[in-house]
Parts: structure tokens; sequence; C-alpha cells
């Protein structure tokens, strides 16, 4: 399974604390019912085909994901499903983006971080929670949502992705939902014995220690490339440096993790977090820190050539983005290799002040899954079909199946998880080290706020064309217009911004309170409600005089 | 009956305007109603869907202000300049072309020139990435086979060598297109313009620059209209290859734009309508100068 570092957003892995789970469940329950009930009985034999659309081209992927479909076929010989194949860094998100748009998008399209949150905002996807908290004709009286690992809690940042607390994909494939370490690092073995390590190591000092004797006996430390790679490094810095920086500039009734992108950007744009802030300068530092030990020309190295390079021996360590050990196991050929797991990267204090010496309580956490197109309401028939579908890939024995062939890590719970899989999960020790979940960490230097420019500026920076103080400055002058876009849209664009939202909130707690709904669902509506004005509140006091200097 | 036959011709127009009419209709719709509707959403703050705000000439000030675009404007005025001088290789091969008598040398000669018109541009491309590559790439294999390992280089991976690379691409910088138009040119020329110049004694020098050149210049300047427009809007080899980098060391406008509608992760299609309008201003300028100026010489 591969993971596209390079999308993920600012604040959204946080678990937001005070807020049940199941009340945004239960509060965009009312809306989304209505296209619930129109979809057909189950059992429908009128014939139905539909598409869905992965990245995953890796062989062992590709014969879970046939075995399962063909399966489902044969349970249900009225429906025909069609895989569609499109390789990550070929515009992916582009051909979405426009197919959503002509309305050709397939039924069933797998999205990461922040991919379902900006689809599913544009109206583009599914809200799936009403299917979420009901049964499946697969889970034997348990609520979907409840057989993931993790439950409800796994949901709790795709739900915080949108206003209306909507699930919006469903984990498959091997996610790294649950306990995983998220990092895939590959290490060639022969490489670190000729450079005379015979370990791998397990501490950040010790990675570094070894990368420079791995240097010295000649040899390329870490294979990097210039997108993925750059994305990762920024990702996991941001995620153990910083927490609660930003909510320091606020007064305390604005710290809610919610409001932690707000906080971020507004301190921004009001001169509070600068180019000479020292959260941001210690990152850049670290960051830079590493460039010595990557191949000559990495900046020049795209994510697939790095990939080749560290399969013919070019280098010891690589961050591949993939967990698809089992895809590793049969292609790498001429060295022997491990999986570097938790906890090399928990920078410590000694490498910068503001080192939390923590991860962030990311397990448990879904960053991708398959979502539903929208344009599906109208064809309740299949909506009902798409939806069953994807209750059948993710019931026990439709996961025990895939992960077995796939090498994958399961999704839901009671199904065991594959040998090949182990060394990338989080040991339940280093539990103790994840950050308080109330906490929120930038998840990037807090002065990259405009991922557009993200990759090129980074590889200006480390690749040495500027310095550390054009990097600051530069970030700062790409932040300004972008954050007053995004501010302008989000206080006064009619349809998105925050006065619309709480119109919305507004009449959905009016129709909760007048249909009698469940308290939890009215409970849910006022709290919806009460966070985006308290945005607003926060965005007219702290946002607003700067947008009119 | 005068009456008649008006109506007669006024149904032979209405059948002839019925023939171009599909070919007009989509012209408008696909070619003119896009260029008209970027005009209006260059003004706007435009995410593609939801977010759709009047926002004046914002965009436009934002990209005069933004150094990456001047970066990108001076990257594609180098890819110009030598896209101009790389015309040289295609005129000149095809005058060797013309003055070949051997009928048979002529066919190979054309054949040689087609067989690039058949591989995939793409292919090539990335043929070329991979002997560019700085760990397994064909140049720095040959300069190690060579004992000149001190010489090898970044190639795309450095700042200040990629422009070069990106034009070195095109080696040996014959474009089979633009060779047909020269060929097409040539051929129309009268054999007894030929003649006088052999009874002048003219020689190779005397007749390339004072016969081939002067007639091929409604030729050359139509090729070089494609390679003013096609330089300035023109994106697909950066955006294949080096998407731009290192850093910006390769962007040009038209990636510029391109990002900006899909390299983050919200679409900013209103100012990527600016950077688009722009670009179009700035090729219809550079053309009309360039026709002006090729044209006052002749």
């Amino acid at each position: 399974m591969t993971k596209r570092w390079g999308t993920l957003s600012k604040g959204r892995t946080l678990a937001l604390i005070g807020l049940s789970v199941l009340m945004p469940v239960g509060a965009s329950m009312v809306g989304a019912s209505a296209a619930m009930a129109k979809t057909a009985p189950a059992g429908s034999q009128a014939k139905i085909h539909f598409r869905m659309m992965d990245w995953q081209g890796q062989d062992l992927y590709t014969t879970g994901y046939n075995n399962m479909i063909r399966a489902y076929e044969k349970l249900h010989p009225n429906i025909s499903i069609t895989q569609v194949f499109v390789p990550q860094g070929t515009g992916y998100e582009s051909l979405l983006q426009t197919g959503y748009l002509a309305g050709s998008a397939p039924s069933l399209v797998e999205l990461q971080q922040p991919n379902y949150e900006t689809f599913y905002n544009d109206g583009y996807l599914v809200n799936l929670n009403p299917y979420m908290v009901k049964p499946t004709p697969y889970s034997h009286g348990t609520p979907w949502v409840d057989t993931f690992i993790g439950g409800p809690t796994g949901f709790q940042s795709i739900q915080e992705g949108n206003s209306a607390g909507a699930i919006n994909v469903v984990p498959v494939d091997g996610d790294g939902n649950g306990p995983a370490s998220w990092l895939g690092f590959y290490v060639n073995l022969k490489i670190l014995h000729k450079s005379g390590i015979q370990h791998v190591p397990t501490t950040y000092t010790q990675f570094i220690a070894d990368c420079a004797k791995i240097k010295k006996a000649g040899y390329t430390p870490i294979v990097a490339d210039n997108d993925r790679w750059l994305a990762w490094v920024w990702y996991t810095l941001g995620a153990q440096m910083g927490n609660d920086y930003a909510a320091k500039f606020f007064p305390k009734k604005y710290a809610v993790p919610l409001l932690a992108p707000d906080e971020w950007a507004v301190a921004i744009l009001d001169g509070k977090i600068n180019a000479q802030d020292p959260l941001d300068l210690s990152m850049a530092k670290i960051a830079k820190s590493l460039v010595p030990y990557f191949q000559p020309g990495w900046v020049g190295t795209t994510i697939n050539e790095g990939k080749i390079l560290w399969m013919a021996g070019g280098g010891a360590f690589r961050m591949t983005g993939s967990w698809n050990y089992g895809w590793y196991q049969k292609n790498v050929k001429g060295f022997k290799f491990a999986v570097l797991g938790w906890p090399v990267y928990v920078v410590p204090k000694s490498a910068s002040p503001y080192a939390d010496q923590a991860w962030v309580k990311s397990g448990g956490q879904i960053t991708s899954g398959w979502s539903v197109n929208a344009k599906l309401l109208k064809d309740p028939a299949k909506l009902r079909a798409v939806i069953d579908f994807l209750q059948y890939a993710t019931s026990k024995s439709a996961q025990r199946a895939f992960s077995a062939v796939a090498d994958s890590m399961p999704e839901v719970s009671g199904v065991p998880l594959p040998p090949a899989d182990k060394p990338f999960v989080l040991p339940n020790s280093a539990d103790t080290l994840a950050a308080p979940a109330s906490t929120a960490s930038p998840n990037a230097p807090p002065l990259m706020q405009n991922t557009a420019t993200m990759a090129a500026l980074s590889q200006e920076y480390l690749n040495g064309q500027i310095s550390l103080h054009q990097f600051m400055t530069t970030m700062v002058a790409d932040d300004m217009p972008y954050l007053r876009t995004e501010f302008e849209n989000t206080i006064f664009s009619p349809k998105t911004g925050l006065p619309a939202q709480i119109k919305v909130d507004m009449a959905t707690l009016k129709q909760d309170e007048r249909e009698h709904a469940a308290k939890v669902v009215i409970a849910s509506a006022q709290q919806a409600l009460s966070l985006a004005q308290l945005r607003l509140q926060f965005y007219d006091r702290y946002a607003l005089p700067y947008m009119k200097k | 009956m005068k009456r008649w036959r008006l109506r007669g011709v006024h149904r032979e127009w209405l059948v002839g305007y019925a023939f171009i009419l599909p070919a007009l209709g989509f012209t408008l719709i696909f070619d003119y109603y896009p260029i008209l509707n970027g005009m209006k959403q260059s003004l706007y703050d435009w995410n593609g869907v939801n977010v759709d705000r009047f926002v004046g000439l914002q965009n436009f000030r934002q990209i005069l202000t933004d150094p990456v675009f001047g970066h990108a404007m001076a990257n594609v005025l180098f890819f110009l300049a030598a896209n101009i001088v790389l015309m040289v290789p295609t005129l000149t091969a095809c005058i060797i072309l013309f003055r070949l008598r051997s009928q048979r040398a002529q066919y190979i000669y054309r054949i040689f020139f087609m067989i690039p018109l058949v591989v995939p541009w793409v292919v090539m491309l990335l043929v070329w990435e991979f002997m560019y590559d700085p760990q397994f790439g064909l140049f720095n294999h040959l300069l190690t086979d060579l004992h000149l390992s001190a010489y090898r280089q970044l190639w795309l991976a450095s700042p200040s060598e990629v422009k070069w690379c990106l034009v070195g691409m095109g080696f040996p910088w014959i474009s089979t297109t633009a060779a047909l138009i020269y060929l097409g040119g040539l051929m129309s020329i009268d054999p007894a313009i030929w003649e006088a110049a052999a009874l002048d004694g003219a020689g190779s020098w005397a007749r390339a620059l004072r016969i081939e050149w002067p007639l091929l210049r409604g030729q050359f300047k139509l090729n070089l209209v494609g390679v003013l427009s096609g330089t300035l809007t023109g994106y697909g080899v950066q955006l294949l290859v080096t998407d731009g980098g290192p850093g910006y060391s390769s962007t040009v406008p038209g990636l510029y734009m391109y990002q900006a509608a899909f390299g983050g992760t919200q679409g900013n299609y209103g100012y990527a309508s600016a950077v688009g309008l722009l670009l179009f201003v700035v090729a219809i300028l550079m053309t009309v100068a360039m026709m002006r100026y090729v044209r006052s010489e002749a």
C-alpha cells in the first residue's frame, strides 16, 4: 500500500477532545438519511456494473482485490465490477478532479488525505455515516463502524476534515489503521554490514551515527527523492515538534484542536509566527542536517527513480511510504533487507528544544480508503450495490483473505496480522511516547501553509540554492496571499463561508428538534453549531483586522 | 425570374453555411468559449467548484509581484532563444536534402527525417531523462568508461545545468513537421531559378543565402510562429522531466499556470486563468512583433 505523504494537511490527525466520536456521526445522519432511504432493497436482481479506481498496481494487491471482486460477483451474479488502476504520480488527483466535474468519475475511488476532504467538501462524495452506525449483512449485528480496528475513534480525523463530521472513506487495504508506525523505512543490510554496522538502528541518534558510518565507508546512507521524501521529512518533524505551539498565542477558549489549523494560519498572518520563528528554524535546520547523507543528484530523483536506485543497491535507507513488505520480499534481489521501525524518528531534545520527544497519537487514525461517488445518490440501486460491496470487503472473511494474499494490514478487528507486517507495527510500549490526544501538532513547519510551493521551495533550500533566511522569508511571502484568499473565503464565501455553514448548522438543529431526533443527534448538532460560531468569532477577532490592513 | 435566381443563390449560400456550421460551432464551443470564460475567470477567485468570488485585478497583481513568475519568464526566454537558434539545423538539413542529386539518397534521407515522427514524444523524453540520470545514466557511464569520472555531472539535478540539458534533449534538433514545411517550400520553387543561378555561377553559399533562404522566408515565418507560441505557452517537457525543478530552475510560465490549477490541494483556477491570459497576450504580442520584423527585412 502506498501512501502519498506529500498531500498530508495540517492539524487533521489529532483527536478532538471533548467531542464524542459518535456525535458528529449522529449529527450528519439526518442530512444523509434521506439518501439512504432511497437505496434499493437488498437482493435486487437488476444488472449492475460499477467501476472502482485506485493506485494499487502492485501484483499482490491486484491479486487480493481481484480475488475479492470475483468472490463478491459470485455471491451477487447480477453485479459486475471493473477495477481501474491509475498509478500515482501520473495525475491521479487531476484525473479525478476533472472526472468529478464532468460526472464521469468511477463509483468507488480510493482516496487519501487531504483529497477525501477536498472532494467531500466540494460535494462529490457520499456521507457514509448512516451506514456506519448500522450493522452490515456481514457483521453479525455489530454496527459497521465498530467492526474496524479502533472503532469510531479511527475515523476521528476524517470527521474533523469536513464540517458535516462525515465519514467519507472506508479503509480496505492496510491503511495503517490501528497501531501502525507509518514508517516504511527499508534497510539494505548488505551496505550496513559492509559499513561495519551489525544492527538496525532503533533511535534517531543511532540512525544519524549509522548514516555517518555508511558515508565514511563510501556508500550512500539515504536514498532520497524530490517529492515524497521531502514531504515525509517535513511531516515527521512537524508531527513530533511544537505541539500546542500556536495555541499559546491565543486565549484558552480557542485552544480546541479543531481550531489548530486556523490558529497556525492566523498567527502567521498577524506576524506572531514569522521568518524568525524558532520552531520553523529548528525544523529547517534538522532537515538540512540530513542532506549530506542523500545520494548525489537527489534533487532530480523522482519517487520511482529513488525506488529503483534503492532496489539496485544504491543506498542503505529508503523511505518508500509503503509497507508492502511482500512486494519487496519478492522483488529485492542481491541483498537482504530489513524494516527500520518505530521509534527511530523521535527527535530528541538534543536535536531541538521544541522536540516533544513523542510521536503524535496517530495510531488508529485512518488516512485513506474508498469513497463513494455522490452521483450515485441519484441511482439508489447502484448505491446500494456499491455500499454492499464495501461492507463485504470489510467483512472478517474478505479481510482475512485479502491480508493473506496481499500481506496487508487488516482493517477490521479479529483478523490476524500477517507476519510480514509486524515490523511496521508500533509496539504497545511506544504508546507511552504518544502525545496527549488533546494537543495539536503542526505536521509540517508551520510556515509551510501553501502546499503548492512546498516541494520546489524545499528543493531550493535543501539543495543549497537559497539560504535559510531566504527559505523562511519566501515561505512567509508565499503564505500571505494564499492565507488572505483562504480567510476571505472562510469568512465571506456565500457558499462555503462560516456564516453560510452556521446557517446550515442552525437549520439542521431546528430540524432535529422539530423531528424529535435522538438526544445524541441534537447534542451533536448543537456542538457543531457552537464550534462553527467559535470559529467565526475567532476569525472576526483575530483575522479580520489583519485582512483590512 | 430574377427573384427565383436570387432565391437559388441564397439557397446555395445556405447549403454552404450549413456545411461549415458544425466546424464553426465546435470552434466556438471548444476554442472561443474556453478562452472567453478563462478571461472572465481570471477576475475571480475560483476553485472550479464552489468558490467563485470576483476579485478584480487581484490575480494579475499577485502574478506580477510573484518572483517565481519572473523566474519562469526568464527561463522561458532562455528556451525561446535556444529554440529559435535551433531552427537552423532543420533548415540546413532540408537544404542539403533538397540538393541531393540521387533520388535514392533523398528517399533515405526523408525516411530518416520521418522516423522520429512515429516514436511517441513521451518515450523520447523518458529515454533522455534516463540517459541523464546521475547514477544509472548513459552520459555518466560513458564518462566513467572513458576515465573521465571527474567530469561526471548531475545533469537534470543541477540547477545550473538543467535548462541546457532540456535544450539538449532535442538533439539533433530536427523537427519533422518543420522539415516537411521547408521541403514543400523548396519543391515549389521554379526550376528556372536554379538554372539561372547555375548559369550565373552561384556557389553553394550564394545559393543558400540569396535564393533558398529568401524564398523559404514564408515557411520560416510559419515555423517561427509555431516555435514562439509553442515555447511561450508550452510546458510538457518541464512537467514530464523535471516538474520545474530543481526548485524553480526549469519552471516556465505554462508550468506555473498548471501548478496553480493542479499543484496544491485546492485548485486555484482563477489564478491559473489569469496566468494563461497573460501568456496569451505575451505570445500574441511577441508573434506580431516577430512577424513585422521578419517582413520588414524582406
